[in-house]
């Protein structure tokens, strides 16, 4: 059962006064004794700690960072290690070149899980398990870095376009609706066969992925913050602000953005969730993260030869099942913080 | 958050849960014997009598006892005003009245609320089952809200919604005597192209209009009693004068009875035959409107009287109560008022004063005017 | 009204431009050999075609210059001809737009039946067991890969079970006829339709939830209950004819974009439509099909946000008449 959340320090936030509007109109003004005052954070962070679902996004996003970033230095083993049977069936890596003349050594691939190899070894002979690391090593790096662009251009051109307004906003809004319209997935497919006619570093790569996300992705944002701009511009605290002459940049960094920073959060939170989805789709194409780079995607990609959808699911399950659990954790974060912050959505 | 009021939460969502759960699952029941809300009337001269009535809301920190213990009645055909500051509990009263506090947190925990329905029997609004409740509701019972710009569904025309209330409560009339009536209706409430009108969507209207609309939706069945909350406040001043003659002018050509909820003094001088002062969650002044403006007894009324400004009179500044109204949580079993009281003493610090009958009916909840204390004990 | 179609019209107009020019710029922005790299290992590809292409894309002569003669072209319906397909583009398009089409919406159809109502009932019960079914099923969906989703049908339903075709769009050497035929088709449809609807039914739901509770907190909704309506006429009358609102013109805004095709999953299950012509039109390095296909898809979505706006405007009266 959920209760209302009801007469907690009303005095400066329009996030409690909603809270109380949701009982009863009456009960706004309650005030309380300054001894216990909780503010607009605390009952934020509160509501959404009671938010089990978020609770367990967190743990699951946590566990994922550990994994992918702690996990491979408890590993011996390389991302590109390539395992190798010899003629007694002994395992060995050999990071130079192979003899393969020698007689009876073997690429040790699609090995079964073992102890040596806890989820086997894919179709090149490399340990599934550390690739998985890895893999969620880059997708999390790309989610990370691509979201943090994507805020970077969607709140300086949704806040110019919301600020100023006019010509600018007409003008920014048009750039917006142009990157709407681009297709995502054709025209990483035009830019990866470019890529490959320009015979680009397969590291490279990675970061034009990363650009590209971020460029067609930072539409949204953009539109949300000029919205969310637009209206808070004609609200009196911005008009006390233009009475008392604040700079420009003050008035947008320090009033206009932090009203907009909740929306921003779970957006950011949503997108990242959205962005590792991409890459992941991107890289199952083939055009997102290269060989011999891992990424869950890409590991995925083994699905397509049929022996290994059949008789090695240990290969490409459990990719498959990280994306999910990851882009499912930023999603219940994300959802979590929107019922937290948005008290309409009364628990 | 410390430890020790995180534990303090976890205990209370926990109390909360269970009080909830019990409350619900009376309200969910099927099949209510009408023994348990069959009553009598004290005064069959009255159209609703209060009696200790009590509503609640579990709220993650506490219990807010927003309406707590409030007993008034209301005659026939006579305005009981409910006055009192925001959040004193007068649109729960009225809420409650109407069955409509939001669950599960608000809950109705205790006393009665005595009703005599169109065909004869005497009810507890409290307790019947939701589809009597429903009959009564817009029927019997009408009710007109503060904010006639968003209380009037978007979607549909005001014919249409005019419409709905008639034919819901009056099943025996044709489409046509409906359109009739409704049309009467807004000519009844003063607006002049009904025949537009009916067709019109509630944002092509000004405030004041939809007020009228809403009045008119709230006449159509001829109910016994009407309750306004704050039926003027989101309104002009030039207009809100306009909406209270028509409000005056139908409840008495239809002999309703109107429950106003205010906290505008001036509002309440022109309307209401008995006021009754509500502060946070209880009673502490009831009678005539005569008596609380002649004769105000409780220092809180008192306070509410001289802080609203008189045309012809110069004061150095406006008076004001200072002070808050208490944390709703946690209530002191002493006077609510205690804190921001001039005239308190040492009685003060005793039991929460009773509400005493100073005679014809004016009530006051003081030690300042306890029998035992006026006659020297 | 008319003038604020108008204007979107316009609006239109203007960001097709610009979405163009982002095209045309990419396929400047490849070295100059491009066009000679990814044809010289085609033998199908003769040396006409090739000099056909770079005239069409105005490669012998400046980008501005280049850009007004595609431009021109594209906007007389001459989108080029496509190397692997042997067809003018646009024809290309139209065939095979039509299996996509049907793939999509049947999904779609599925999709809204059940996103809807699950949706309204989630948020007339908030924060029941229900409600939490609901969300984390739809969460679930959000965050679900579709190749990933249908990799594990094709696992599961077509070898291990084999209850349906693992892949195509009819069985092989069987050549069925009317009714037959079409019926062997839907089944080779079960798998893509269920990949397709599932992945995409969470964000109608919560969509739903989310504007039907909005609705239930407002005032005219305690209107209706205190008019005496039973809670099914406050919530199926009153509160769901103003969730459509904002329902119904998403609904309408995504009608388009069931022409677009689904690349991965129509690659997947090798459904010849669309989005699979277009990854293979794009392996065989067959720009000219890919740039008419991007055109194609940010044509489409403009007419989704059009038809968003002029529903929006068809379905709620304070649009309607202002």
């Amino acid at each position: 059962m959920n209760n209302n959340v009801t007469g907690l320090d009303i005095d400066s936030s329009n996030i409690n006064e909603s809270v109380d509007s949701v009982i009863s109109p009456d009960e706004k003004d309650i005030k309380q004794d300054n001894k216990k005052v909780i503010t607009p954070g605390q009952l934020v962070i509160k509501r959404f700690l009671r938010n089990k679902l978020a609770i367990v996004g967190i743990f699951i996003i946590l566990f994922m960072f550990i994994f992918s970033f702690a996990g491979p230095l408890f590993s011996s083993y390389g991302e590109y290690d390539i395992f190798f049977l010899d003629k007694n069936g002994v395992e060995f890596v050999n990071k130079e070149e192979i003899d393969f003349t020698q007689e009876g050594i073997a690429l040790n691939l699609r090995a079964n899980p073992s102890l040596n190899h806890l989820l086997g070894t894919d179709k090149d002979g490399r340990d599934v398990f550390t690739r998985l690391m890895y893999g969620g090593r880059i997708s999390l790096i790309i989610g990370f870095i691509a979201i943090f662009i994507q805020l970077l251009i969607g709140v300086s051109l949704g806040g110019a376009a919301g600020y100023y307004g006019k010509f600018i906003d007409n003008l920014i809004m048009r750039i917006v609706d142009i990157f709407n319209s681009i297709p995502s997935i054709p025209i990483m497919l035009i830019i990866s066969s470019a890529m490959l006619v320009l015979e680009i570093d397969q590291k490279n790569k990675i970061y034009i992925l990363m650009l590209v996300i971020a460029f067609l992705g930072w539409a949204g944002i953009a539109r949300l913050v000029r919205g969310q701009i637009l209206g808070l511009r004609e609200q009196e605290f911005m008009i006390a602000t233009e009475a008392t002459g604040i700079k420009t940049y003050k008035k947008i960094f320090k009033h206009l953005i932090p009203n907009v920073m909740p929306q921003l959060i779970v957006f950011a939170t949503l997108g990242l969730g959205s962005v590792i989805l991409l890459e992941s789709a991107l890289s199952f194409l083939g055009i997102g993260v290269p060989f011999p780079y891992a990424s869950w995607g890409n590991m995925v990609n083994a699905v397509n030869d049929p022996i290994i959808m059949n008789q090695h699911l240990n290969i490409w399950l459990p990719p498959g099942l990280c994306i999910l659990v990851t882009v499912m954790g930023f999603n219940f974060i994300g959802d979590g913080l929107r019922d937290a912050f948005d008290p309409k959505m009364k628990r | 958050m410390s430890k020790e009021s995180r534990e303090k939460l976890k205990q209370i969502s926990k109390a909360n849960k269970k009080a909830v759960n019990h409350y619900e699952k009376i309200k969910k029941r099927k099949d209510i014997d009408p023994s348990e809300y069959i009553v009598d009337m004290k005064d069959k001269n009255n159209v609703i009598e209060f009696n200790n009535l009590k509503t609640y809301f579990y709220t993650d920190v506490g219990i807010v006892k927003a309406v707590n213990g409030v007993s008034f009645d209301i005659p026939k055909g006579k305005t009981v005003a409910l006055v009192g500051e925001s959040g004193c509990g007068k649109s729960v009263t009225n809420l409650t009245l109407m069955r409509l506090v939001q669950g599960p947190s608000g809950q109705i925990v205790g006393g009665e609320i005595r009703y005599r329905t169109e065909s004869g029997e005497v009810v507890d609004l409290t307790k019947i089952p939701m589809s009597y409740m429903e009959k009564i509701r817009g029927n019997e019972i009408s009710m007109i809200f503060q904010e006639p710009m968003t209380s009037l569904n978007p979607v549909f025309t005001i014919g249409d919604q005019i419409s709905e209330t008639i034919e819901l409560h009056n099943k025996d009339m044709s489409k046509k005597q409906i359109k009739e009536r409704t049309i009467e209706l807004l000519t009844i409430v003063g607006i002049s192209r009904a025949d537009e009108i009916y067709k019109s969507y509630p944002h092509q209207l000004s405030g004041g209009m939809r007020q009228r609309v809403m009045i008119a939706m709230s006449l159509s069945c001829n109910p016994k009693l009407i309750i306004a909350d704050e039926p003027t406040t989101a309104l002009d001043v030039t207009i809100q004068a306009q909406i209270l003659d028509l409000m005056r002018d139908l409840k008495n050509q239809i002999n309703a009875s109107i429950l106003l909820i205010t906290h505008d003094l001036g509002v309440v001088a022109e309307m209401a035959d008995y006021v009754v002062v509500m502060y946070a969650g209880k009673i502490v002044e009831q009678g005539t409107a005569m008596d609380i403006y002649s004769s105000p007894k409780h220092p809180y009324t008192i306070g509410l009287l001289k802080s609203k400004p008189v045309v012809n009179k110069y004061t150095e500044r406006l008076y004001s109560i200072s002070g808050q109204v208490p944390n709703p949580i946690d209530m002191p079993n002493y006077c609510y008022f205690k804190s921001r009281c001039e005239k308190s003493f040492d009685k003060c610090n005793g039991d929460y004063p009773s509400l005493n009958d100073l005679g014809d009916g004016h009530k006051v909840s003081c030690w300042l005017y306890d029998k035992d204390i006026k006659e020297g004990r | 009204m008319r003038q604020y179609i108008i204007k979107r019209l316009f609006i239109s107009v203007f960001v097709l431009f610009g979405v163009s020019i982002i095209l045309y710029g990419l396929i400047r922005l490849m070295p100059g050999d491009y066009i000679s790299n990814t044809v010289a290992g085609n033998p199908s590809i003769t040396e006409e075609m090739v000099v056909g292409l770079k005239k069409l894309y105005g490669l012998d002569v400046g980008i501005v210059e280049g850009y007004f003669q595609w431009l021109g072209k594209a906007l007389t319906g001459d989108l080029g001809e496509s190397f692997l397909y042997k067809a003018p583009v646009t024809q290309v398009i139209a065939s095979k737009m039509w299996t996509s089409f049907s793939l999509s919406f049947m999904a779609f159809i599925i999709q809204l039946l059940i996103a809807i109502p699950m949706g309204i009932i989630s948020a007339t019960r908030q924060y029941s067991k229900t409600d939490y079914a609901v969300t984390i099923f739809s969460l679930i969906g959000i965050s679900l890969p579709s190749f990933f989703f249908a990799a594990i049908l094709q696992k599961t339903f077509a070898v291990d079970l084999q209850l349906f075709p693992i892949s195509g769009m009819v069985t092989a050497r069987e050549d069925y006829e009317g009714f037959r035929l079409m019926m062997d088709m839907a089944w080779h449809f079960v798998l893509p339709v269920v990949v397709l609807a599932f992945t995409s039914i969470g964000s109608w739901m919560r969509y739903t939830r989310t504007n039907m509770l909005e609705v239930l907190s407002s005032d005219y909704i305690r209107t209706a209950r205190a008019k005496g309506l039973s809670e099914g006429k406050v919530i199926y009358k009153h509160a769901f004819r103003n969730t459509l609102i904002p329902v119904v013109t998403m609904i309408g805004g995504s009608i388009p974009s069931l022409f677009s095709g689904a690349i991965i999953t129509e690659g997947i299950f090798a459904i010849d439509g669309l989005g699979y012509t277009a990854f293979h039109a794009l392996k065989a390095g067959d720009i000219p099909f890919i740039m008419g296909f991007n055109l194609f898809l940010a044509f489409l979505t403009l007419m989704g946000t059009l038809i968003s706006d002029i529903l929006y405007a068809v379905v709620d009266p304070r649009v309607r008449l202002s």
